[in-house]
């Protein structure tokens, strides 16, 4: 329990949505647990880590787009005005 | 102790092609035409524009607003401009400050996967909809198959923590991840 009550108030923390009471109290329980300190380091690495895997997955899936685009012979008026603007 | 139900379908990206796709032939020629008329190439043109997607996908569920294509090339713009002012300090347009693409380095991308392995897929797919795309945990819940809100809330915060205790054991830190 104790560790779901602090995921959840870790992610309150990292994500600012704390009340300045509860983040006084957060911040001081911060000054005296070593554990607590580890957890909100590592809980801000995963939403770091999920950031970035995201964002590869996004990117991927608008490479597969834009080829698609770029050949697709019903995007050809579209896809040769885009080319004309670098001409 | 909460049970996850199972997932039925796999579950569907949070975004459809059809809408990106959309999207994409609306706000693109403008981009291009930006970056043109700054001495940039297509490639860069491809490649900012994407860029500024992924940041507006990371936001935004569906693209809903009233001009999500002013809104794209609005941050394709900034991109550009931190990209090329001196310490990309000259931007001429005010974005929120996390807006900060342009400073991600390439990716160490099977160090990525290995970490992201051990989540499990069902895990990822519940963090990615909970985390990236503003959706509303009884939305999330009912596209992946929870009984509700809460148990899909519940399963989320269990991914979270077996996924930090990964990052905590093998001591992964921010650079592990890059290259």
């Amino acid at each position: 329990m104790t560790s779901w009550n602090d995921l959840v108030l870790i992610e309150k923390y990292l994500t600012e949505r704390m009340s300045p009471a509860d983040r006084m109290a957060f911040e001081t329980r911060l000054v005296t647990d070593p554990e607590l300190r580890l957890n909100v380091d590592a809980q801000g690495k995963v939403y770091e880590l999920l950031r970035i895997y995201n964002r590869e997955k996004m990117g991927r899936r608008l490479d597969a787009i834009h080829a698609r685009i770029f050949s697709d012979p019903a995007k050809r008026i579209f896809a040769d005005s885009v080319r004309r603007i670098f001409e | 102790m909460e049970r996850q139900t199972m997932v039925k379908a796999h579950a569907p990206a949070h975004v459809d092609d059809h809408s990106v796709e959309e999207l994409y032939e609306q706000a693109f020629p403008a981009v291009a035409r930006f970056v043109r008329k700054r001495g940039g190439s297509f490639d860069e043109a491809r490649d900012i524009f994407h860029d500024a997607l992924v940041i507006y996908f990371e936001r935004n569920n569906t693209p809903a607003d009233s001009a999500p294509e002013a809104y794209v090339v609005g941050i394709a713009k900034h991109l550009w401009f931190r990209k090329f002012s001196q310490r990309g300090r000259a931007t001429s347009i005010e974005m929120e400050k996390d807006v900060a693409i342009d400073t991600a380095p390439s990716v160490n991308t099977g160090y990525l996967f290995q970490v992201i392995r051990l989540t499990g897929r069902k895990c990822l797919e519940l963090l990615q909809a909970f985390y990236f795309g503003g959706r509303r945990a009884d939305s999330i819940a009912r596209s992946l198959g929870y009984s509700n809100a809460h148990s899909a809330t519940v399963q989320k915060y269990k991914c979270l923590e077996k996924i930090r205790d990964a990052v905590k054991t093998k001591s992964v830190s921010y650079d592990d991840f890059l290259e």
